[in-house]
């Protein structure tokens, strides 16, 4: 019985490893980005990205990128800042500008951090406002992990 | 009673790994089950006059007496404005970094005509300032007429 016991466990075992195809073996990496506030409004409408933030516990930043993207009609975006992100020391901004022309992606933002960045009060939300223009549209893609 | 056992233990060890790697609130946050990074960012310093076309941006990072600023990450922008001026060979200059790297550019009044050049870098291990309770300073170019700069230094503070 004992056996037949092992060989099912041994069974099951290979059941599921075979059912998983190609696995890293690699041990869980704790600090990968776990979730990616994202935020896309209407073309001319504020894009706000929010990370929800659990009490006691931080949000660390493994990336930012922002797209800016012109709709059918197309406006110039000349030195438009994001406003300052919120619970972030020193509050940092993103500058854009780009011509009118319609169905046109603008130069947008792509920022990684090998080091990820924390935010700056425990338990407080992080957030990024992008505003354009009347004919272009923001992308807003926050990628994070919350720990202490 | 003992194949039970046998039984209950074997599913465990099947279990565990999943439940090991997060943990997730009644509000579906879920906290990431590693300590406190000590050596993650913890501020970003901006440059004066973001964004603003003819005037020039000074990121400084005040460093604190015995510490040194410890830069994770340094992004540039250059945006100009409908109209646009043509840049040669000019630099986001440093201080306060060993070697002192500037970061360079050119481009036509075209290619800066409601357009933004980004610059900059990432480091998977920080760079160190030069010096304890030195100001880690980055510089944009010159004022330019239809360009506005913006410049974000990303860092922590240690011995």
């Amino acid at each position: 019985m004992k056996r037949f016991l092992i060989a099912l466990i041994a069974a099951l075992w290979a059941g599921i490893a075979s059912a998983q195809v190609a696995i890293q073996q690699n041990p869980t990496h704790l600090d990968a980005a776990t979730a990616v506030a994202f935020a896309q409004a209407a073309a001319g409408a504020a894009s706000t990205a929010t990370i929800t933030v659990p009490s006691g516990q931080y949000a660390y930043i493994t990336g930012i990128g922002i797209d800016l993207a012109q709709n059918a009609t197309g406006a110039v975006v000349t030195n438009v800042n994001t406003t300052a992100m919120v619970n972030v020391s020193g509050g940092p901004q993103w500058s854009f500008s780009c011509v009118a022309t319609a169905n046109t992606n603008c130069v947008g933002v792509r920022e990684n951090f090998p080091v990820p960045l924390k935010s700056a009060a425990p338990g407080t939300n992080v957030s990024l406002t992008a505003t354009p223009s009347a004919q272009s549209q923001f992308t807003v893609r926050i990628y994070y992990y919350v720990a202490p | 009673m003992r194949k039970f056992a046998f039984s209950l233990v074997a599913l465990l060890a099947l279990a565990l790994p999943a439940a090991a790697q997060n943990v997730c609130g009644s509000q579906g946050a879920c906290v990431q089950q590693v300590p406190t990074r000590p050596d993650a960012a913890i501020a970003v310093q901006m440059g004066t006059n973001t964004g603003t076309v003819n005037t020039q941006s000074v990121a400084t990072v005040s460093v604190p007496g015995g510490l040194f600023a410890y830069v994770t990450g340094i992004y540039l922008d250059a945006c100009g404005n409908a109209t646009g001026s043509a840049s040669t060979n000019v630099n986001f200059t440093s201080t306060g970094l060993s070697g002192n790297p500037s970061w360079s550019f050119s481009a036509t009044a075209a290619n800066l005509t409601s357009t933004c050049l980004r610059l900059g870098d990432s480091f998977a291990t920080p760079l160190k300032s030069s010096a304890p309770g030195t100001n880690v300073v980055i510089t944009s170019p010159a004022a330019t007429t239809n360009t506005g700069y913006t410049i974000r230094v990303y860092y922590y503070f240690a011995p």
